[in-house]
């Protein structure tokens, strides 16, 4: 179509595009505007909704604004739709002749229609547009523009009122749409008058502090802080926040709100309101740093340092000081070796302590050290005393304890033993090679036979009494080398007094007793040690197993945790094979096969054969927990071929255990056993005696002991109840009072023998109490009414006492005569008991195997049990109880005779043998707090308070008694 | 035999193909492949459970028996692991042995021997340098094996040399209390040797014979197919210890014939056929050597009657039997009672030997005081002597021993002097004391050590002292004999292995066992 004819439709569009577009976009803007407010509004209840809302809406406008623009441009671009726009709607007549004659020609002008002239047709469309109706289309145009005019401005003028209407509202909306990452970019101000308090954590003590809510504070750790203000608008859900963490802010009832933080790290604190998902933050905020409270310090004194146990004679002292910020609440010595752990409490403190020194004396025979076969390190670890993050543990440098090898005290002392014997086979060859001296040489025969007994003596004492590696040689097997050693001296002052060649004879044979104990001391006891090393070391291998166990587990940290177990417990395996190869044939026996295991062991691991490496372990266990020697035969000899059958051979001379040896142990097991059973023997006997009376003559003995618990509690009446100081009379009466009244009520209870024992008691403080009246003269009783109350007091109770022990005597007859039975039966046991105290004196003379001591009170013990036992048999269950509790006595000093004398050298040698803890040789700061004394000695009054059983009762006299002497 | 054997083994194979996947046929199976298995025809057994149904229990076991003779015995515990079959007969007793078996033998070094068919495996690798005798020794056994009782070997020979005796107790079953009273040191069971190391016993013992001895029972096993009564698996395992090497003065020691008299004398002999399922579960060390000299006896008794071949014709006869009587009868025309009847006859006629009772054996003990002291006293001086030896005491370590009366002219009863005369360690004992004290004279070491005839028991450093004696005299081939014994006996003792005193020089020094035994020795007279 050829513009020219077009053109005035064209022009015709573009006027009222004119028209329209600027009441067109008033009314988009309005509504635009209009939908903000509204979102805006909306946003403070929902503002992800209402984000999303206002983007689509956006969105729409605008789409639908290209669109209308795109769509407009087509439709002036063509004429046929020029045509069918505003003018069909004025005069649809005219339009439409329009349109046919447009539809005359083509697009490029051309006719379409055959047989019409191309002149005509282009003619006649020039006049069909140029008779529309224009300037009234124009007009059409005009008042539709006027209509959206008017549209937009309502819209507008809804919008404004709306936003006006809720200025704050849309604001805050408009804030909150703006939101990124849940937090509103422009900061609003939500409290005024906002004040802020800090209350530390209750059990530092600390008092409450103040600040504004803006700035940077530090607080301890676990403080709670108050923020309280008056909220700028109401309906807003105000928060506290570290912007991960918020608390809400809660009405008071008196205009404020107020929120509490719990400090538990560093934040910075806001306040904000919450709408939705989204926040609108206060602009200022406050920094809090957290002040935690710190580990405690400890210092031990010393350490880091390494100590090898071998090389120590003293118990190793641990010192130490341990510091808080805030406060203590225990101390413990830490000891860990491999797997294990032992915690010991050196100090319980009350928690707010922020200091504490102490120190704790570390045995080198500690069980601890001498169950650990690998290093084990020794911290102090002190705990304060934070409950709310929990307690925290602070540790020292580790001392670390070396422990010898498996077994090497006790290969030390064999050691000693072996270089004892050889001196004396050195002095056996000595007095071998030596001819009987001619009678003028006699004198210096005997004198170097002095001197080198002298030496000997000295080298046996050496010998037995030093402490190696944590171990000494058992007390019964030097008691026996010590004896043969006095035979030998003995034999040598013989010879001094008459030099024979008798005497020397003897001399020679006693020094030839004297090694052959003494190696028979060597082997009995490499035996026994080695059984007891290689038991300890199948602990190890079983510790191995599990390691190598560990390893093939899943988990890396398990692995890594067995691998680093199986790495320990090959080292202790190591070394202590190489220990067990010095105890004799059965440690050098069993060293061989724990070094062949652990090379199999190793074996395996080379070819990464973790379950080969683990059987070989178990199988090393199983071989040392069964210590046996790896061939044994219980024939006459040894293997003779064949697959079993000992038969003939050399003759004794295997190496078995020394039967001296086995002896000595078995005397000092016996004594023990001897001990324990005959306290079981005086216990029986007890309560044969203690059988409960009939029911009717204990309804009769307590009517009448509730009289006289009466008349007691009347006698002492008078006596004041309260002491008027510690050095005073009133003092021991009220004492007096007190004991006479648990006179009274051992009377009620049917206890007379303890009602007794508190009479007497009585009696002694009231004793006491007259004897300071009357060395106190006027002054301390100027009417002389305290004396007379004591007196008649004393005087009473010694007769309710007398009562008292007739009761007694009465009920042990009584009972003796109901148990007569019994006590005969006893009284045969308390026989066999003398026998067998009789052949154990009787053993222990002829080995030698125990001390002259032990020996005596064990002779002693014999002819008390005897004449217990006769009593027993004839019903005085009274004396018999008195010489059983006599033999008993006796049995235990012979027990500590053996024992004793070994814990009297270990004193002695100032190594801390004895087992637990004991005094530090050095200044050691003992915590003043520390409260075991006292609360042992709270114990022990507390139980000597109560009723006891019998038997306990019993040890507890035998217990004082040996204390008294 | 070995044509017989392999119908078997191939009409088992067919059998196995057309075993039906019952329950009972599949017993039958698991039957079949434990006879072979017992007689150590492991391929064919193996052939035969390898058609065989898995699942069922009872081929199951005999899967993993299979494993444990084949020295798999991880497999052999897996296998056991199901408590199916623990449930079976043999279950809970094979499984234990699996395991101990799987225990005892883990990351152990192996030895295989191709060339002559022989696996050792060493649970102490420093026995290894006993390998070369090991070897030759059960190479010659085998060879007199297979002349004597007409068997063939299968290899390899398996021979596993424990460390201990829980080691043993654990790779074969035998219980380990069991093992310690009568001392056992070998068993030959699940198709192999089981034998303790020398170093496990204070002074050696017979080893190699000891190995001759568990072979036998292999050979026996398999000839009779596990069928020989227990006289007849020992019996002639102790009439052939001996024999697959010459002769020498200890073989027939303590003599058997003597001393089964004064077990049947004293009424302590046992009947033949009640000697309980192993010598080694006897109850003493003492009743298990009058239980081997019994049947020894009877075997040689049984051997001079009957001749040559009696025992192969004695073994197929058992294996082909349906019980052991018919067989004796079928192969002698007797009975056991008509046999043992006949032989403690002919043991009464014995001569009884006076020297039994110096080694302690064959009389009522004497626990008199005198007696004892007597004893004690021996052992004290011995020991001071070993000490004062010990210290470079050697003339007063001699005049110890001087006052023991050992020696001819001494005051004491004559049955202990014949008894200390006799006894090798006294005797060496007094070499090396005379040997350091320089104050031996030629007669005294005649005395101490020409004649093995005046020695009461086999001991090794004796032995050793003796080689030493006939080297200085110019005697080597009398030495090297002596040191033979001497390793025979102790190989591990240094003054055996190396021909030297501890501290001298020795002549094999550069040799393994020598080195091995330098490396494990005690001094002598340690504790």
């Amino acid at each position: 179509m050829q513009p020219a004819l077009t053109q005035p439709l064209f022009a015709l569009a573009e006027r009222w595009r004119s028209t329209l577009r600027g009441p067109e976009r008033r009314a988009a803007l309005a509504t635009l505007a209009l939908s903000v407010v509204c979102s805006s509004l909306w946003a403070r209840t929902a503002p992800g909704r209402s984000r999303a809302w206002e983007v689509a809406l956006v969105a729409l406008l605008l789409v639908a604004a290209i669109a209308s623009s795109a769509i407009g441009h087509r439709r002036r671009r063509d004429p046929s739709r020029v045509l069918l726009g505003p003018l069909k709607q004025i005069d649809p007549a005219r339009a439409s002749r329009a349109l046919r004659a447009l539809s005359l020609l083509g697009p490029d002008g051309d006719v379409t229609v055959d047989g019409t002239s191309a002149e005509l047709a282009r003619l006649h469309v020039v006049r069909v547009i140029h008779d529309l109706p224009s300037e009234a289309a124009v007009s059409w145009v005009a008042l539709r523009a006027r209509r959206w005019s008017a549209a937009g401005w309502v819209v507008a003028g809804l919008a404004m009122t709306i936003a006006l209407a809720n200025a704050g509202s849309v604001l805050e909306g408009a804030d909150l749409l703006m939101a990124r990452k849940g937090v509103a970019p422009f900061a609003m101000q939500w409290l005024e008058d906002a004040e802020v308090t800090v209350r530390p954590p209750d059990y530092l003590h600390a008092k409450v502090s103040s600040s504004d809510l803006v700035g940077s504070i530090f607080v301890p750790n676990g403080s709670l802080i108050t923020v309280r203000g008056v909220p700028t608008r109401s309906d807003r859900r105000l928060m506290l926040s570290d912007g991960s963490n918020e608390v809400a802010f809660a009405d008071d009832g008196s205009a404020t709100v107020v929120a509490r933080w719990s400090v538990t790290e560093s934040r910075t604190l806001r306040v904000v309101a919450r709408f939705g998902d989204v926040v609108i933050p206060e602009k200022l905020s406050l920094t809090i740093t957290s002040v935690p409270d710190d580990s405690p310090e400890v210092h031990l004194e010393g350490a880091p340092r390494r100590v090898s146990l071998v090389d120590e004679v003293r118990p190793l002292p641990i010192r130490y000081e341990a510091t808080d910020d805030h406060g203590l609440r225990e101390v413990h010595l830490v000891l860990r070796s491999a797997a294990r752990e032992e915690r010991r409490v050196l100090s319980r403190l009350d928690g707010e302590t922020r200091s504490d020194k102490g120190g704790y004396v570390l045995n080198l025979r500690d069980p601890f050290l001498a169950r650990s076969h690998a290093p084990v390190e020794v911290t102090v670890e002190a705990k304060d005393n934070d409950p709310l993050t929990g307690p925290k543990w602070g540790a020292s440098e580790a001392i670390t304890v070396f422990p010898p090898p498996v077994g090497e005290g006790e290969a030390l002392c064999l050691d000693a033993l072996r270089a004892l014997r050889s001196a004396l086979v050195d002095t056996l060859d000595w007095r071998l090679g030596r001819d009987p001296p001619e009678p003028t040489k006699r004198k210096s025969f005997a004198a170097d036979d002095v001197a080198r007994a002298g030496a000997d003596t000295k080298a046996v004492a050496e010998a037995l009494a030093t402490t190696r590696g944590g171990a000494r040689i058992p007390a019964p097997l030097r008691t026996i080398i010590l004896a043969a050693q006095e035979t030998m001296t003995k034999a040598v002052s013989a010879e001094v007094a008459s030099t024979s060649r008798e005497a020397i004879a003897k001399v020679v044979e006693s020094t030839e007793r004297l090694v052959l104990i003494t190696d028979a001391v060597v082997r009995g006891l490499a035996v026994r040690d080695a059984r007891s090393s290689a038991v300890q070391l199948s602990d190890v291998a079983d510790d191995l197993a599990q390691g190598l166990g560990q390893e093939q587990s899943e988990a890396p940290d398990r692995r890594s945790h067995g691998s680093s177990r199986a790495s320990a417990s090959v080292a202790v395996l190591v070394e202590g094979a190489a220990v067990l190869r010095r105890l004799g044939q059965l440690g050098h026996d069993l060293g061989e096969i724990v070094e062949t295991d652990v090379a199999r062991v190793e074996r395996a691991e080379g070819d990464h054969d973790l379950p080969h490496a683990e059987l070989a372990a178990r199988d090393l266990a199983a071989r040392l927990h069964d210590p046996d020697p790896s061939f044994s035969s219980r024939g006459s000899g040894p293997p003779m071929g064949g697959e079993a059958g000992g038969a003939g051979g050399a003759g004794d001379d295997e190496p078995q255990s020394p039967g001296d040896v086995e002896q000595a142990f078995g005397e000092a097991q016996d004594l023990e056993r001897l001990v324990q059973e005959h306290a079981g023997q005086l216990g029986k006997t007890q309560g044969a005696l203690s059988v409960a009376a009939t029911g009717e003559e204990e309804k009769e003995a307590l009517q009448e002991a509730r009289q006289h618990a009466r008349a007691v509690r009347d006698a002492v009446a008078p006596l004041p109840r309260v002491s008027g100081g510690s050095q005073s009379w009133t003092s021991k009466a009220s004492a007096a009072r007190d004991l006479a009244e648990q006179m009274a009520r051992g009377l009620e209870e049917g206890r007379p023998e303890d009602a007794l024992q508190s009479g007497r008691s009585a009696m002694g403080s009231l004793d006491e109490g007259r004897r300071m009246l009357e060395s106190g003269g006027w002054l301390s009783d100027p009417s002389g009414e305290g004396l007379a109350a004591v007196t008649d007091a004393r005087r009473k109770l010694e007769s309710e006492a007398r009562w008292a022990e007739e009761q007694v005597r009465e009920s042990h007859r009584r009972a003796a005569e109901r148990a007569r039975g019994e006590l005969q039966q006893d009284g045969e046991d308390e026989d066999k008991l003398a026998d067998r105290a009789r052949d154990l004196a009787q053993k222990g003379r002829e080995s030698s195997s125990l001390p002259q001591e032990a020996i005596e009170s064990i002779g002693a013990a014999e002819r008390a049990s005897r004449d217990a036992a006769e009593a027993l048999k004839r019903g005085d269950g009274d004396r018999g109880m008195e010489q059983q509790r006599q033999a008993q006595r006796e049995l235990e000093q012979a027990e500590g005779a053996l024992q004793g004398s070994e814990e009297n050298r270990d004193q002695g040698s100032d190594d801390g043998a004895s087992s637990g803890r004991s005094p530090v040789q050095g200044p050691v700061d003992i915590p003043t707090t520390h409260k075991g004394p006292d609360e042992f000695r709270r114990r022990v009054m507390k139980g000597l308070a109560e009723p006891a059983n019998g038997s306990i009762k019993d040890a507890w006299h035998r217990y004082a008694e040996g204390l008294l002497r | 035999m070995k044509t017989l054997r392999r119908a078997l083994a191939l009409l088992a194979m067919c059998a196995a193909w057309l075993v039906p996947p019952s329950s009972t046929a599949q017993v039958d199976v698991a039957a079949s492949a434990r006879d072979l298995i017992v007689r150590m025809d492991l391929e064919a057994a193996r052939r035969l459970l390898v058609v065989a149904d898995p699942d069922e229990p009872r081929v199951a076991l005999e899967r993993a028996r299979l494993a444990v003779y084949e020295m798999d015995c991880d497999a052999a515990s897996v296998i056991l692991v199901r408590p199916d079959v623990q449930k079976t007969d043999d279950g809970a007793a094979l499984a234990e042995i699996a395991h101990g078996c799987s225990r005892a033998t883990a990351a152990v070094v192996v030895t295989h021997d191709g060339e002559n068919g022989i696996d050792v495996e060493w649970q102490d690798e420093r026995d290894a340098p006993l390998g070369p005798l090991l070897t030759a020794t059960v190479v010659q056994a085998r060879d007199m094996l297979s002349r004597d009782l007409g068997v063939d070997w299968p290899r390899p020979t398996r021979v596993v040399v424990v460390r201990d005796a829980l080691s043993l107790s654990a790779m074969t079953g035998l219980p380990y209390a069991s093992a310690q009273t009568t001392g056992t040191v070998a068993v030959a069971k699940w198709g192999r040797v089981t034998i303790l190391s020398p170093r496990a016993t204070p002074h050696g013992y017979v080893w190699r014979d000891t190995i001759a001895h568990e072979l036998t029972h292999l050979a026996v096993t398999r000839a009779s197919g596990d069928r020989a009564p227990l006289w007849l698996q020992e019996g002639v395992a102790k009439y052939e210890e001996t024999r697959w090497r010459p002769s020498q003065p200890f073989d027939d020691w303590p003599p058997a014939d003597a001393l089964a008299k004064r077990a049947v004398e004293s009424g302590q002999a046992f009947a033949l056929d009640k000697l309980g399922p192993s010598i080694a579960m006897l109850p003493s060390a003492d009743a298990a050597a009058a239980a081997f000299a019994q049947v020894t006896s009877f075997v040689r008794f049984y051997l001079t009657h009957e001749g040559e071949g009696a025992l192969p014709k004695l073994l197929r006869a058992i294996r082909d039997a349906p019980n052991v009587e018919l067989a004796l009868r079928a192969a002698s025309g007797s009975d056991i009672r008509a046999w043992d009847a006949r032989w403690r006859a002919y043991i009464a006629t014995r001569p009884g030997d006076p020297r039994l009772l110096s080694m302690g054996l064959g009389g009522p003990a004497k626990n008199d005081k005198k007696t004892l002291a007597s004893y004690r006293d021996q052992r004290d001086r011995a020991r001071l002597a070993e000490l004062l030896v010990s210290n470079g005491h050697a003339a007063a370590a001699v005049r110890e021993l001087d006052q023991l009366g050992a020696m001819p002219g001494a005051a004491v009863s004559p049955e202990l002097r014949e008894r200390r005369l006799g006894d090798p360690t006294l005797r060496w004992l007094r070499g090396v004391a005379l040997e350091q004290s320089k104050a031996s004279s030629d007669a005294e070491e005649r005395n101490l050590f020409e004649d093995p005839g005046q020695v009461i028991s086999p001991y090794g450093p004796w032995w050793a002292s003796r080689g030493r004696w006939q080297r200085g005299r110019g005697d080597e081939p009398g030495a090297s004999t002596s040191f033979s014994q001497a390793v025979a006996n102790d190989p591990l003792d240094p003054e055996c292995a190396c021909e030297a005193l501890p501290g001298s020089n020795s002549p094999r020094s550069s040799d393994p066992l020598c080195v091995a035994a330098q490396g494990w020795a005690l001094s002598p007279f340690d504790d």
